[in-house]
């Protein structure tokens, strides 16, 4: 009887949390515009992803530590450090645009799919969670930089995938517009 | 009717006030038309507030009459509440066919899955199968209007100021009741009295709530939104869902990096 009680107790107290999260606003409701011409946000980050490389280059950190003193060095990495953290919290700012993209796309639609519904939940749960512990490691100075490439890469090509199928449907203008309004209303409203 | 004690009297009476002030807001701000399962349950409410007055002033409170009817009528507004509920999802998701669709099948197995666990956690105690059974439908609603609000985040579902109180309101109080339907299991006997005390307390409450909530015209649903083609779904979504799995793929590799140089 006991163990039940606190059971009960347990389920009422996480309901309740659960409750005040779901009041709480989302953070990422400011970030409104994702789907753009072709500088939009989401391919921002793709923009300055070579000017980045160049800075994180591994001939130009083997220069630096051959030639200047530690100190310059030491210093030298923790500015790529805090570019990777950067540029990482960037990435992902996309990353969520996108997301909220197929969020939107999954609202309107008259269908949806429970299998797709639920990976793309999984899946953002997971990422959520790794890039908290890759951001970690980051600033615990544990990784390093260069598969930030991949990451970019893949942020990029969905996006540019995304925006080239909604143009074969020949419907993006609508949709565009659609979504335009949506976003700037902060969401979408219901009384 | 002595039994009750001042405090529950004036409580009764504060609520059955309440209650009409409530339901006439409902009705005369034509708020009954839109949200005709919750006008019910307020009307249910007061019905059997009026009727559990008669019946306990006629038998007194401890009463077998006063029990069944005190049971029975509160299941009838538990079934009610439960429509007040279905609802509230409805104005919530219901402009959304997709996602609404796929949230009634999850709150309902949610719901039902909930009730069950409560009862079977209980069933050895025959003598409270009702409080037991009281206890899963609170708990199965609270369930379900959580996981409605975290719906509604998820998809960005701006739910209006008046829904929320509504929310709010529902669910605090089937928490409310979780937590003293198991007091009351617990210490059954003496602590009937302060259980329906605080139940009044925190219905006043709630009351208090929805009044805030519908004291004007509840503006009608927005513009329904225009829905895409079943294809722009099909096309896009696959294809996002392929790219996280990939993304997911590539965080996974950052813990296998090397280690930064001194």
């Amino acid at each position: 009887m006991s163990t039940m009680l606190i059971l009960l107790f347990v389920a009422v107290v996480a309901l309740l949390a659960l409750l005040i999260w779901a009041f709480l606003p989302r953070r990422d409701r400011g970030d409104k515009a994702f789907l753009g011409p072709k500088d939009g946000p989401a391919r921002q980050h793709a923009t300055y992803f070579g000017a980045i490389r160049q800075a994180m280059s591994e001939e130009d950190f083997d220069f630096l530590a051959a030639r200047a003193p530690v100190r310059m060095v030491r210093r030298a990495h923790k500015e790529r450090q805090r570019i990777a953290v950067l540029y990482l919290t960037e990435l992902r700012g996309d990353f969520e645009r996108l997301l909220r993209l197929a969020r939107v796309i999954s609202v309107l639609s008259p269908e949806v799919a429970v299998s797709h519904e639920f990976e793309r939940l999984r899946l953002s749960m997971r990422f959520s969670w790794r890039y908290r512990i890759v951001l970690l490691g980051l600033h615990a100075g544990l990784l390093f930089l260069p598969q930030l490439s991949g990451l970019n890469q893949i942020v990029s090509q969905l996006a540019f995938r995304m925006e080239a199928a909604m143009k074969e449907l020949g419907e993006r203008a609508a949709i565009a517009a659609e979504l335009a309004t949506t976003l700037n209303r902060r969401g979408l409203d219901v009384c | 009717m002595n039994e009750l004690g001042r405090l529950t009297e004036w409580l009764w009476a504060m609520t059955a006030i309440l209650q009409m002030a409530l339901l006439f807001s409902l009705v005369a701000r034509r708020n009954a038309s839109s949200y005709p399962a919750f006008s019910a349950y307020i009307f249910m409410t007061l019905a059997q507030s009026g009727l559990l007055f008669v019946v306990i002033g006629g038998w007194g409170f401890s009463s077998l009459a006063s029990w069944g009817v005190g049971w029975a009528s509160q299941f009838l507004v538990l079934g009610s509440r439960a429509l007040a509920v279905a609802e509230l999802c409805r104005h919530i998701l219901g402009p959304f066919r997709g996602v609404w669709c796929l949230a009634r099948r999850i709150f309902l197995a949610a719901g039902i899955i909930v009730l069950f666990y409560a009862l079977a956690a209980a069933a050895h105690q025959w003598r409270l199968a009702l409080t037991t059974t009281e206890m899963g439908l609170e708990l199965g609603t609270a369930t379900v209007i959580v996981l409605l609000l975290l719906f509604a985040r998820y998809y960005d579902i701006v739910v209006a100021p008046p829904l929320r109180m509504l929310a709010l309101g529902l669910c605090l109080y089937s928490c409310f009741s979780v937590v003293n339907d198991t007091i009351l299991e617990r210490w059954l006997n003496r602590y009937a009295a302060i259980w329906n005390t605080c139940g009044m307390a925190a219905f006043l409450g709630c009351l208090l709530l929805w009044s805030r909530a519908f004291h004007k015209t509840v503006p009608q649903a927005a513009v329904q939104p225009v829905l895409l083609d079943r294809g722009v779904y099909l096309k896009i979504i696959p294809e996002v869902n392929w790219r996280l799995r990939s993304l997911d793929q590539q965080l996974i590799q950052f813990w296998r990096l090397e280690a930064p140089r001194a």
